[in-house]
């Protein structure tokens, strides 16, 4: 089963930046839903992601539980491969204090990988001495074979067909203490897992420096402080020149140093991107002089690479190293040790798609014609293209596409300012206007239309200069509280306001209705309302005065017939006829 | 369950399935060994291991079934 790849996302941290996209230089990472995730195929292990991601959400795979259990239950000795750039990385630090706290974590042995990089130098030195014309690319640094292999696949014939000094160093500490061993690399290269997983008969895992400071830590192990004893030593031996490895140019002074093929035009390429601007568009056989490239994926040698602190300039990584360097008068001859390494080209297929899918693409972003595409690199793509293929290999998603999120929400906003049925304006502080749409120009009148007109949505109008009411907006946008008002006067109109906050005390909008002609009919009907209630109110007066005088009246006739009727009866005294 | 070892007991079913090893293996959960210190243990055939995490459950695993990934590329 292989070990999972050495570089992860922890997704959990993850914050959707698509920094590490940005950064990485052959776009090994795929952002899906949301969340970048690395692609072990076409990841070259440089760990430019892991230094930049602003969470630290990119892993590496520490692999110290493995070389704990190498050293716990395996039985068997475990040999420490320890880089050159370790005199960088421990600043100060006595090698025999070092040696000491490693032996004191269970290490039989501690050996200098240098070593392996003076056996590659001296079997380089004798096989550069018949090279007359060509290139030659040193297949030291794992990051920059990778790259070669996958991306420039036409140079990987020229990559040296030799072992790595890491890989030469274990098969000289098996060849030394029997295979019966076991080899863990310490360095600042999180390529070595990779090597590591490849070759697991000869490196056994590999951790980074920073990995084993918190193992000492784990282990109450302090190397400041550890008393060294006698044999707290390099085993084999103690390495001189090869020590130059890790800052740029170390390793072709090592092999000039041989002497026999001065002839040769040695180069130093450092960084990623110089590797790749160094040979596209190169053929090998268009090279007639013999070159020996020494190649060095991280800017300023291993020194600088992922797996260090970076706390010193690297001015003194460089020279702490050359400090720590001797120079051995006359170099050994090739020994016998075989440390041939084929490497094949494992080029990533850089698939053509067709027009069609590449426009439809495109348009997933808002992209529709070549002015759209600003090849601006947000998305961390150089070119919306190459953004274009990644999202059609399902690698990117639209929203990693930065300008055409800012034109979406223009549109939106656009859309809803055109289409919603009363005068907006958004305002920012000093009350300068970021938008408004034509309803609010109408509202002010012919004169502000025509300033609309001009310039659809007067950005940067003072809005004190366009409504009397302006201190309104100034409360909200000091105090953060919204402020609504049913009537507002602006000359013979009367206005429904709604202040809301878009960005509280930054930026804020406003709704106005017009409701003059609903004010005025709601007191029309007022009006009219009243004006009812009065006739009924008269009417009753009337009816009631009417009634009263009728009942004075009626009551006068009947109390007179009453009376009449009375009178007859009581005395006969009908004088009044027969 | 502690979840490490959830964890690995995933780790051991996958590593089954790659290697078609389904037959062979009876796998059964333990009670507390009083170990927990040096934990997540695992016991193969009498041998227990210690402080399992994944890469070094791989590599037991791998040994002991001779599954040695030859050069992940």
């Amino acid at each position: 089963m292989n070990h999972s790849y050495p570089i992860y996302t922890a997704e959990a941290e993850c914050q959707d930046c698509f920094k590490c996209v940005r950064h990485c230089p052959v776009k090994a990472i795929k952002v899906e839903n949301g969340h970048a995730s690395v692609i072990p195929e076409l990841c070259i292990a440089c760990g430019h992601c892991v230094e930049i991601c602003p969470a630290r959400a990119k892993k590496v795979r520490q692999d110290i539980g493995r070389s704990r259990q190498l050293l716990t239950q395996r039985k068997i000795p475990v040999y420490a491969s320890l880089a050159p750039s370790w005199i960088s990385e421990f600043k100060g630090l006595p090698k025999e204090n070092l040696i000491a706290a490693l032996h004191k974590l269970g290490f039989a042995g501690v050996s200098e990988t240098a070593l392996g990089a003076q056996v590659v130098s001296s079997q380089l030195a004798e096989s550069l001495r018949g090279i007359h014309s060509g290139v030659m690319i040193s297949s030291a640094c794992p990051v920059a074979v990778d790259m070669i292999r996958k991306y420039i696949p036409e140079f990987t014939s020229t990559i040296t067909p030799v072992l790595s000094p890491a890989l030469t160093h274990a098969r000289m500490l098996r060849e030394k203490f029997g295979a019966d061993i076991a080899v863990v690399f310490i360095g600042p290269c999180i390529a070595k897992k990779n090597e590591a997983d490849r070759h697991p008969n000869l490196i056994n895992t590999a951790i980074l420096f920073p990995r084993l400071i918190e193992w000492f830590k784990e282990e109450g192990i302090d190397p400041w402080q550890i008393e060294p004893q006698a044999d707290d030593k390099f085993v084999l031996e103690d390495a001189e020149e090869g020590a130059l490895y890790p800052i740029e140019g170390g390793m072709n002074k090592t092999i000039f140093a041989h002497g026999g093929c001065e002839h040769i035009n040695y180069t130093c390429i450092s960084g990623v991107q110089a590797l790749s601007q160094a040979l596209n568009g190169l053929r090998p056989q268009d090279v007639k002089e013999p070159v020996f490239i020494e190649t060095l994926a991280c800017i300023g040698g291993c020194v600088h690479g992922p797996g260090t602190s970076h706390i010193s300039p690297g001015l003194l990584e460089r020279l702490r190293v050359i400090g720590n360097t001797t120079m051995r008068s006359e170099l050994p001859k090739r020994g016998e040790l075989d440390i041939m390494e084929t490497y094949n080209a494992s080029a990533v297929n850089d698939t053509t798609f067709s027009l069609q899918e590449m426009k439809k693409a495109l348009r997933r972003v808002g992209k529709t014609s070549s002015e759209d595409e600003l090849n601006c690199g947000g998305c961390g793509y150089d070119t919306c293209n190459n953004f274009a293929r990644a999202l059609i290999e399902g690698k990117a998603e639209p929203n990693m596409c930065v300008s055409y999120l800012r034109k979406l929400a223009q549109k939106k906003s656009n859309a809803i300012l055109r289409c919603v049925p009363a005068a907006v304006v958004i305002v920012e502080r000093g009350l300068k206007l970021i938008e408004c749409n034509q309803r609010f120009a109408e509202l002010l009148g012919e004169d502000i239309k025509m300033m609309y007109e001009v310039k659809p949505g007067m950005a940067g109008a003072d809005l004190r200069r366009l409504i009397p009411f302006a201190d309104l907006f100034e409360q909200v946008l000091s105090s953060g509280n919204e402020i609504k008002r049913d009537m507002l006067r602006l000359g013979k109109q009367l206005l429904s306001v709604n202040i809301f906050n878009i960005d509280s005390k930054q930026v804020v909008g406003a709704m106005l209705f017009d409701v003059t002609s609903t004010e005025f009919r709601r007191e029309q009907i007022a009006g009219q309302a009243r004006e009812v209630i009065n006739k009924n109110l008269a009417t009753v007066q009337d009816i009631a005065c009417r009634l009263g005088e009728h009942m004075a009246e009626t009551e006068i006739l009947l109390r007179s017939i009453a009376d009449d009727y009375a009178g007859h009866r009581n005395g006969g005294n009908a004088d009044h006829g027969k | 369950m502690h979840e490490a070892t959830i964890k690995n007991l995933r780790i051991i079913e996958q590593f089954l399935k790659d290697n078609h090893l389904k037959a062979e293996i009876e796998l059964s959960g333990s009670g507390c060994e009083g170990r927990c210190s040096e934990g997540p243990n695992i016991i193969i055939d009498g041998t227990c291991y210690h402080r399992m995490e994944k890469g070094a459950l791989i590599d037991v695993l791998n040994r002991k079934f001779g599954t040695e990934n030859n050069g992940g590329e």
